[in-house]
């Protein structure tokens, strides 16, 4: 009975392995998700190098030669603002897209003339695609070197502060356009009106910094309307694209699957896969040859 | 079994299904996006305010631009069974525009001609005027149709803001000011009409009507030349001479007198408007003592304007790069004569100079070294030279690095530390085979960073200490270029590595976990002395347990144990807790000697258990009942004095 009832958890725990690791979580901005919530289709578009790790990483990387698309729903720590910025200031290209995220934490690091205010939705009642929360952008600043730029659809975006004049405004919401603080989706008195920069940029040091207000604009339900692809292939300009997967915001899924990958990946590396198997035939060799000795007291007497 | 696997799917599955939209909104209090086709379509006051916008370009044009205004509609949202409501207003609402702009034209043309006393042609213009301002009436009352249309379509959908009645008011209060706006013309109109009408009783009726020909010599004409107007005032009688003649264009008045014969002539250089004609106007106010006798008279023709369209081309170079003059070609089509045209360029609006160009011209600018690497955008206006018209144009071009091939490599592939050190070598050269020499090379090992520099063969070599760490590490090398148009290159490489200070670290953890195995697995089980044997004994003799036996790989039976035997590892257990468990090359005398120190009074009790396990042990003899009860009075006999130490 007893022998009976493991088989069956452990058929279970292995059948919930293999799921939990065949089955993509909808993680919103993952690579991996193809649904409508997913960054898929932006992989399929652009040719990017997936960043999973840290970015103390991109210290492997050529500044000069490559730009990180950055959406930070977990916030950076300071080892990692520190590589950030010196990735930047040594003449990488960030693109900050951040609504709700960290992205401020990113900004007050670079002490930059742009913030991100989180405190409420950008809506557009005239300038749309079916509702207000997906608000098309039709105002784009001629600084913005971009060909083909004539609209752009946001989804759930927040908007831009800028500080001083370091930073150059590429992009503005409609004058019809208002920030809904209240999450209402209607306009109440006392709201702030538009236009609202939704896309600005600054030098930093060596490199340059553009900071969007909605990372949603390159979902893959989003990505092919207007010219929201065009815009983020212009703004990386004929730079690799490092895309970060590591800072979105996961679940109880995606960190079992991901914990799983890690291991599995781990133990089947070719630098520790020998030091494992030495490791397993170290005490199963012990075993054998204690059952080999045993015996043969045995049988000696 | 399948069942339970089944609760199992399940319940994964279910779990799966009821984590994942969690996932979307449970990590913000606004949620970061929704699906663009599952939202529902939803309409605002908006929409009406901008139809208020629209009404107001209308009331007024100085403030607001209706054509760029309606040119956003394109852009808007609507709802499909709005389309057709609103593509009729926005028909009707730019109807009303242009008459309302011909109404306001013709007055503005009618009060022209009431200063230049040209009463006839000012009543004439108030006829046109009135016909666009009733064709605006009708337009008006459709309109005012539509937006009742408008707001009852309205009604049908849920608005989603307070602000609806607010924008209706606001739509009828402007429609309310464009009927003001079109009583307000009228009233214009029949003011000025009336005011024509008197000035054509005062300087038409009774008066000796004039007329002003207007000619000129050529109905076509270069800008900036000098045309001839000329013509004749006269009367149905008689040519009126030495009468002052004025004559406008393009806001630049010119007066002359009529000669003997009543002719007028004047000499009028054109203006340099690129454009495609321009009005002249001649006219004859009567002055002095004509003013009792002659009407007044007007005359316009238009000239139309030549000039030479100019094409500019910029030719740049496709790549350019920091720090490294960027070439560019102008070519101007058609050149001018003996003349150069004054070109001005700008790089990303930033203005480089202005230079003379004939047809061809090609300069370079030194981009800045810390110019940013992508595209850029280059510009060119040329000015208008005399008959040449201006004309402007822009090019993206792209900024860049030039190549570097940076490889970098270690030796040997796998590092045996500390007996060889791994050194980092490689190469920099620019393509296709120009070494790049005397070039800083930094690599970085974790935190520890090493310099070296290229030769002239654009080699570097560099011997490193590998972290401590297990089997491989990264080695960053980045090579500093020191010319802006270069990049900083970064590569990267693995060192595999065998750490002899690890293996021997792990080779130590190794052994003592075999150390602590052998004292968990060493342990032989203690089982109850009553346990009976579950299986017949098998007969441990020589003869049945032979070498190929035992190299065979067939499992080998469970072995019986002698319940005196039982009894003594039992004992043992009891012992091996003051003494540690018996090593597998200690005989069972041997353990007894090793432990008997620590036995105190059980000493005795021990040995004699000692004797009869080694009897049953290695003799193949089978205790008897009375063998096991002595055996089990002497494990009694142990426990008990041991435990009650």
């Amino acid at each position: 009975m007893r022998s009976r009832l493991f088989l069956i958890l452990v058929s279970g725990v292995m059948a919930s392995l293999i799921l939990l690791v065949y089955v993509v979580p909808l993680i919103d901005f993952s690579i991996d998700n193809p649904w409508w919530n997913g960054y898929y289709m932006l992989g399929k578009r652009l040719d990017t190098d997936i960043m999973n790790t840290p970015l103390t990483g991109l210290s492997s990387y050529s500044p000069r030669e490559t730009c990180l698309i950055l959406m930070p729903y977990t916030p950076l720590n300071s080892r990692e603002l520190t590589a950030l910025s010196s990735y930047v200031s040594d003449g990488g290209l960030l693109i900050l897209l951040s609504d709700y995220g960290y992205g401020n934490l990113v900004l007050e690091y670079m002490d930059a003339p742009v913030r991100i205010n989180e405190s409420g939705m950008l809506i557009d009642p005239l300038f749309k695609y079916r509702n207000g929360r997906l608000p098309k952008i039709i105002d784009f600043s001629e600084e913005l070197h971009i060909e083909n730029i004539s609209e752009v659809y946001l989804n759930h975006a927040s908007i831009l502060v800028i500080l001083d004049n370091r930073a150059t405004v590429y992009a503005s919401s409609s004058s019809f356009s208002y920030f809904d603080l209240d999450l209402d989706s209607a306009y109440d008195e006392g709201e702030p009106q538009g236009p609202f920069p939704i896309l600005a940029g600054f030098r930093y040091g060596e490199g340059y910094v553009y900071v969007m207000s909605d990372p949603s604009f390159l979902l893959n339900s989003m990505i092919d309307k207007g010219d929201n692809l065009n815009l983020i292939e212009g703004l990386a300009g004929d730079r690799r694209i490092i895309l970060d997967q590591y800072h979105l915001k996961t679940n109880i899924h995606y960190r079992i699957r991901e914990f799983l990958l890690t291991i599995y990946g781990l133990l089947g590396s070719i630098y520790i896969l020998p030091y494992l198997i030495v490791a397993l035939i170290i005490p199963v060799s012990y075993v054998i040859l204690r059952r080999f000795y045993m015996s043969e007291v045995c049988i000696n007497g | 079994m399948a069942g339970g696997c089944m609760k199992l799917f399940t319940f994964i599955i279910l779990a799966m299904v009821l984590i994942q939209p969690l996932t979307v909104y449970a990590y913000s209090n606004i949620p970061l996006h929704e699906d663009p086709e599952a939202v529902g379509v939803e309409v605002d006051a908006s929409l009406l305010f901008y139809y208020a916008l629209l009404f107001k370009a209308i009331l007024y044009p100085e403030d607001y631009n209706l054509t760029s205004l309606i040119e956003l509609y394109r852009d808007m949202y609507v709802p499909s069974d709005l389309e057709y409501i609103l593509s009729r207003m926005n028909e009707l609402i730019i109807s009303l525009d242009k008459d309302v702009n011909e109404t306001r034209f013709h007055i503005g043309h009618a009060m022209d001609y009431i200063n230049f006393k040209a009463f006839k042609e000012a009543l004439e213009e108030l006829y046109e005027a009135r016909v666009s301002l009733a064709h605006a009436n009708i337009t008006y009352q459709d309109l005012l149709e539509a937006i009742d249309e408008l707001l009852r379509a309205f009604s049908k959908y849920k608005v989603v803001d307070g602000r609806f009645t607010e924008a209706r008011d606001e739509l009828r209060n402007l429609s309310q000011e464009i009927e003001a706006l079109l009583k307000l013309l009228l009233t214009q109109i029949e003011s000025l009409e009336e005011e024509s009408e008197h000035g054509y009783q005062l300087y038409y009726e009774g008066k000796e009507e004039t007329f002003l020909t207007i000619y000129v010599n050529s109905s076509e004409a270069w800008v900036g030349s000098v045309i001839q107007v000329y013509g004749r005032l006269y009367t149905r009688n008689t040519s009126l001479s030495y009468r002052v003649i004025r004559l406008h264009v393009e806001g630049v008045e010119y007066t002359t007198v009529s000669n003997a014969s009543g002719d007028y002539s004047f000499d009028v250089r054109l203006p340099y408007v690129y454009r495609d004609s321009v009005l002249v106007t001649v006219y004859y106010i009567p002055s002095e003592r004509d003013v009792e006798v002659y009407a007044p008279a007007i005359n316009k023709t238009v000239v139309k304007l030549l000039y030479i369209r100019t094409s500019v081309s910029i030719e740049v170079d496709e790549k350019a790069y920091p720090g490294l003059p960027l070439n560019i070609t102008i070519s101007l089509s058609p050149s001018a004569v003996n003349m150069s045209r004054r070109v001005s360029i700008y790089i990303d609006d930033v203005f480089m100079g202005r230079f003379p160009v004939r047809d061809r011209f090609s300069t370079s600018f030194t981009l800045p070294p810390d110019t940013v690497i992508g595209r850029h955008i280059i510009g060119v206006d040329v000015e208008a030279y005399k008959e040449y018209a201006p004309a402007k144009t822009y090019r993206f071009f792209t900024v860049t690095y030039m190549d570097i091939d940076f490889e970098i490599d270690v030796s040997p592939k796998v590092v045996i530390y500390p007996i060889v050190k791994p050194t980092i070598h490689g190469r920099a050269v620019v393509p296709p085979d120009k070494p790049f020499a005397d070039r800083l090379v930094q690599i970085y090992v974790d935190s520890t960073v090493y310099e070296a520099y290229t030769s002239g063969i654009g080699y570097f070599s560099i011997s490193i200490d590998p972290p401590f760490t297990i089997v491989s590490f990264t080695v960053r090398a980045t090579i500093h270029p020191g010319e802006a148009w270069y990049p900083k290159v970064t590569k990267v490489v693995q060192v595999y590595t065998v750490n002899l200070y690890l293996l021997l670290l792990i080779g130590l953890l190794l052994l003592g976990s075999i150390y602590v195995l052998n004292r968990v697995l060493g342990r032989r089980p203690v089982e109850t002395v009553e346990e009976a044997p579950r299986r017949e004994r098998r007969v441990r003799i020589v003869e049945d347990v032979v070498i190929p036996t035992l190299i065979s790989r067939r499992p080998k039976p469970p072995v019986e144990r002698d319940p005196v035997v039982n009894i003594y590892y039992s004992a043992v257990k009891i012992v091996s807790d003051k003494v540690g468990s018996p090593s597998y090359d200690e005989t069972l005398r041997e353990y007894f000697r090793r432990a008997s120190p620590a036995l105190g009074d059980a000493r005795d009790a021990f040995w004699r258990l000692t004797l009869m396990a080694e009897k049953f042990l290695y003799s193949g003899y089978k205790s008897t009942e009375e063998d096991v009860s002595l055996a089990r009075s002497y494990y009694e006999e142990v426990r008990r004095i041991l435990h009650e130490e």
